[in-house]
């Protein structure tokens, strides 16, 4: 058995790979990008190209909140939401059920994609790092409005953390008249993870008592071997072993393009599933804690001229249960497997007849996961207006709120460079804080691009 | 349009998207700490207390004790004890002493009045108490502490010795002279009359040979202080602010008691054709017979009554044949067990004997003695569980001639059914119009005890109680907070009173040199007496959530380090008995803030 602080730590190793997010979602119906195959199998570059280091490079933050949820300007200077002067209801209003924050982080550290076999075929080696919150509104309400009810009921708080390394091989052709198919087949190596869920958290305050219970589950691994020291009927402290893998798994992505060119000329509709798949960490840590509520009642039969006193042996009484039920119960370290969170792509463009550069696009886009999952549509307006230069602009209506995106990608012949966000900060704080809510997103690369185009 | 030319606007407006800074929300403004917290509804529950008991408060003053039941009393005893030689004497009762004056009644001119013995007997209620009273509790007015509603009191005497006199009986004739705070005494007994508000009048035939002692039941109603107070009644009180009467209290007794003598003590000088006697016995259950065939498991016959030799009687006797008169005959019968049947009567046999012990036949009278009761006129009466004295009566008179001994061999009683065990006795009255002399020269030896219980019970009470308690605020638990305004709390608390009494508080916030802070008000809370029959903590109806706001009447709230309780308890017409099992019970308390905390948390 060993306490919580194993689990901070890793929490805190975990949150060190502090990065952000997959190919940008900007770049999905730009046909001169290099790493759409990432969002969709099925697609192909124009040509063939080499990545090294630098080739991909997309960092973002999510959230469904920002500063001026938290702060208001008053006069001349700024107060919190605690204030007396920042109305409740005005406050509370404002707030999205669940206050949703997320990191995301992706690298391609190396990649190279060419045509063979009639189709055309990718590998890259890349880093994944996504950390998520959810916090249920009535935490806020709570602080704000203060005990107003006898009787409250919290659930789906969630922290969670995936890092993992990805050794992808892709491949895609047209298997039909303007229909291709693609397929990414991944190796994936876990190099940390943790999930707390606080599955429920219930609260009761009342002139009898003081009542709060909840059920907390953690689970925590590392790509390396780790062991807990053996020290007879206790266990020591936490150590690691030799540093080979020791959490493998394996994915695939999914994908389909077809160019109705044959039916309705200048459209095109595409859909693909990614990150179907699961890593086995060998060495897992499960922790709950024991359920016990903590109560709170008072004391009983007190003398009043010692009542002060009763009431702080009482509080010692019920300190060291909540010390108790705060100390977690490690069941094991043992392997176990964590899914990784799919998302799902369905897309539709259409190069305007009258130029046929210009194209307009939508996007559906959903991540699927409990607690972290998010629906987004997004509209797209797409100009290749020269052959080695092309440009996105987009707005999206997400989970996060709306967001603006953009793109430009240069790919003449020997070099190709991007640049672009999907979530754009329209609004920041001296201090550039975004104020609207978290969400920003900058992605970049530059690839080596030889070949000629298909 | 010129296609490149649209393609590269479209592209400038791409840079629309770019980012824009709001100074508003500068962080550099500094931000201000005024936060609310807590709202305005949250309660924080502090427990129960203790059950106050009535026990703790008078646990220590040994005046009051309490009665099997748990009732709160006052008890006084105490003995008295003398021996002394007289013949034929007096005995007075007086204000402090019991003077018993023994009176020898007859008609021979030869006979006097003895002299006066005086026994000195703590008879006097001395109690007084006295209290520290260095605690800062304070206790006002008693008006009037009352005993219940005909609340029995019950004073035993006992006068021991008294049988060495050799006489059988006695008329008690005595006044008891109680304290002036005993009033409204009642008295169910014939034998006891109330004379006055608070002295009673005795007379009574007292069996001196079994000198069994003697039980005097009265009733009250009232323990009047107040009255007592004008004569100098002093109140003090004790450690826990009880106030109790200190004072000096005499009970008193006087009157006589006349000696009754049976033929043992009769004088042989002079002529007494006729003489007075008072014979006593006590009469076993020998049989019982079937009467009008229906069964009992045995039967009760008296076989042997009494005998009495009348060798002495008859030297006094010109004319050796007497005549007995049964002037005032009856038998009484004591039916001590429950008889569900009726007793239909009681057949008396007197034997006349001579020296060798045979009948004589003429003398032998079978009387049957049909049953009158006292209160019923019928031949049959139906006894029922209480002890009751039948009379059995004869309007026969007849004369023996002859005899030497006057037997009653047998007495026998038909019961139909008959329990299994019958006490009787039979006190057959013979009179004469003269009384013999009686030489009284022994002796005597005089001891009495006394045994009062008083219940405490009060009527119009009212009495203050004040106390403080520490209820400082820890400054180290909120070292975050620098400053706590506009707030209000609100004390909430289920009370169970099973006191027959009602109770006010009243709350005032001290600092900490024990001064009222006047910015601080507090609401003061009423509370109704329990008037259930029974009323215990257990399962009292006399239950209420009660509320105490505290607020401050200025912006901030200054912190208090001590609560003022004045408590007041009252009971207004009724008069109420107290018990050890009363008490009040404080359960639930809840704190709750009854305004916003604004706090400023510092930097």
């Amino acid at each position: 058995m060993k306490r919580i602080k194993y689990i901070t730590l890793l929490l805190c190793m975990a949150f060190s790979l502090e990065g952000i997010a997959q190919t940008a979602k900007s770049a999905y119906f730009l046909d001169g990008t290099f790493h759409n195959s990432r969002l969709n199998p099925a697609m192909q570059a124009e040509r063939s190209f080499i990545s090294l280091g630098i080739g991909n490079i997309s960092i973002g933050t999510n959230g469904n909140v920002g500063l001026s949820h938290f702060i208001y300007p008053k006069d001349d200077h700024l107060t919190t939401f605690m204030s007396g002067t920042v109305n409740q209801d005005e406050f509370i209003n404002r707030l999205p059920e669940r206050i949703r924050l997320g990191t995301n982080f992706d690298a391609t550290l190396l990649g190279f994609g060419f045509r063979m076999l009639g189709g055309y075929t990718t590998f890259s080696v890349s880093t994944h790092s996504n950390t998520s919150m959810s916090l249920p509104k009535g935490f806020f309400e709570i602080a704000k409005r203060g005990i107003q009810e006898q009787h409250y009921s919290l659930s789906a708080i969630n922290m969670n953390t995936m890092n993992y390394a990805a050794a992808t091989l892709g491949y895609s052709r047209e298997v039909y008249k303007g229909l291709s198919v693609g397929v990414n087949l991944k190796y994936l190596m876990g190099l940390a993870y943790t999930d707390v869920t606080f599955d429920k958290f219930n609260a009761e305050f009342s002139d009898e008592r003081w009542m709060i219970e909840g059920h907390t589950q953690a689970q925590a691994a590392l790509f390396s071997e780790v062991y807990f020291e053996d020290e007879g009927q206790t266990l020591g402290d936490l150590q690691m072993g030799s540093l080979s893998p020791r959490a493998n798994g394996f994915a695939v992505d999914l994908g389909v393009v077809y160019d109705m060119k044959d039916f309705v000329p200048g459209l095109t509709l595409s859909a693909s599933v990614i990150d179907l798949g699961l890593i086995n960490w060998k060495y897992m840590m499960s922790i709950q804690d024991n359920g016990s509520p903590i109560v709170w009642e008072g004391v009983k039969d007190a003398d009043i001229n010692d009542l002060e006193g009763a009431l702080e042996e009482e509080m010692d009484k019920v300190f060291d249960k909540a010390g108790n039920v705060a100390e977690f119960e490690v069941n094991d370290i043992k392997s176990g497997a964590t899914n990784l969170k799919a998302t799902m792509y369905l897309g539709a463009e259409y190069n305007m007849p009258f130029y046929k550069p210009l194209s307009a696009a939508l996007l559906y886009s959903k991540k699927f996961s409990p607690y972290s999952g998010w629906d987004e549509v997004r509209g797209y307006v797409n100009i290749a207006p020269l052959k080695w230069f092309e440009a996105s602009a987009n707005v999206g209506y997400s989970t996060f709120g709306t967001t603006w995106g953009w793109m430009l990608n240069f790919h003449p012949t020997g070099v190709n460079l991007f640049v672009g966000s999907d979530y754009m900060i329209t609004k920041v704080n001296p201090q550039f804080i975004p104020i609207n809510n978290f969400n920003n997103h900058i992605t970049l690369g530059m690839n080596i691009v030889f070949g000629k185009r298909k | 349009m010129n296609k490149k030319a649209l393609g590269m606007s479209l592209m400038g407006t791409l840079f629309i998207f770019c980012s824009c800074v709001d100074n508003a929300y500068d962080l550099n403004k500094g931000i201000e700490t005024d936060v609310e917290i807590l709202g305005n509804k949250l309660p924080i529950p502090l427990g129960s207390l203790k059950a106050f008991m009535l026990d703790s408060l008078v646990k220590d003053i040994d005046i009051i004790e309490t009665t099997e039941d748990g009732d709160y009393c006052i008890k006084f005893n105490g003995a008295m004890s003398e021996e002394k030689y007289m013949s034929p004497m007096d005995i007075k009762i007086g204000s402090t002493n019991i003077n018993v004056e023994v009176a020898v009644p007859t008609n021979n001119p030869n006979t006097r009045n003895g002299g006066t013995v005086s026994l000195p007997v703590p008879f006097n209620i001395e109690k007084s108490v006295s209290f520290n009273n260095q605690v800062s509790r304070l206790f006002n007015r008693v008006y009037a502490c009352s005993f219940k509603e005909d609340i029995q009191v019950r004073i035993d005497l006992k006068l021991e010795g008294l049988e060495a006199l050799q006489t059988n009986s006695a008329d008690l004739d005595f006044i008891i002279n109680f304290p002036e705070f005993f009033n409204g005494l009642k008295s169910y007994d014939e034998d006891v009359k109330v004379v006055k508000e608070n002295s009673i009048h005795v007379t009574k035939e007292y069996d001196v040979q079994s000198n069994q002692g003697l039980t005097i039941e009265l009733y009250c109603s009232e323990f009047n202080f107040e009255k007592e107070k004008q004569d100098g009644l002093e109140l003090e009180t004790n450690e826990y602010g009880v106030g109790f009467l200190s004072h000096q209290s005499k009970m008193s007794a006087e009157g006589q008691i006349t000696l009754l003598c049976d033929a043992a003590g009769l004088s042989t000088s002079g002529t007494y054709p006729k003489f007075a006697m008072d014979l006593d016995f006590n009469f076993g259950v020998a049989s019982i017979q079937i009467v009008d065939g229906v069964f009992c498991d045995e039967f009760h016959k008296v076989d042997s009554v009494f005998a009495l030799d009348l060798d002495d009687i008859r030297e006094t006797l010109e004319d050796p044949n007497i005549n007995i008169t049964l002037a005032s005959p009856h038998i009484e019968v004591i039916l001590d067990n429950y008889i569900s049947s009726p007793i239909k009567h009681v057949e008396l046999e007197l034997l006349g004997k001579d020296q060798e012990g045979e009948t004589i036949p003429n003398t032998v009278i079978n009387e049957k003695f049909a049953i009158k009761s006292a209160t019923y006129d019928e031949s049959t009466k139906t006894i029922i569980k209480e002890t009751t004295n039948l009379l059995l009566t004869s309007d026969k008179s007849f004369s023996i001639e002859g005899f030497e001994t006057i037997e009653t061999p047998a007495l026998e009683t038909w019961f139909e059914p008959i329990p299994h065990f019958i006490g009787f006795s039979v006190h057959p009255f013979l009179s004469n119009l003269e009384r013999a002399h009686v030489k009284i020269d022994q002796p005597l030896r005089m001891d009495a005890t006394y045994n009062a219980v008083v219940p405490l019970s009060f009527k119009e009470l009212q009495f203050s109680y004040c106390d403080t308690i520490p209820f400082s605020v820890d400054d180290e638990s909120f070292e975050e907070v620098e400053q706590i305004s506009n707030i209000g709390l609100k004390l909430r608390m289920t009370i169970s009173n099973t006191i027959p009494a009602g109770f006010s508080l009243i709350t005032t916030a001290l600092d900490h040199n024990n001064n009222p802070i006047e910015d601080i008000t507090i609401s003061p809370i009423e509370f109704e007496p329990c008037n259930e029959p029974y009323c215990t903590l257990q399962n009292t109806k006399n239950t209420k959530r009660v509320e105490i706001a505290i607020e401050s009447k200025s912006a901030g709230f200054p912190k208090f380090e001590h609560l003022k309780f004045e408590f007041e308890v009252y009971s207004k017409d009724n008069t109420i008995g107290l018990n050890k099992a009363q008490g009040i019970l404080i359960s639930d308390i809840a704190i709750e803030l009854s305004g916003d905390i604004k706090a400023n948390l510092s930097e």
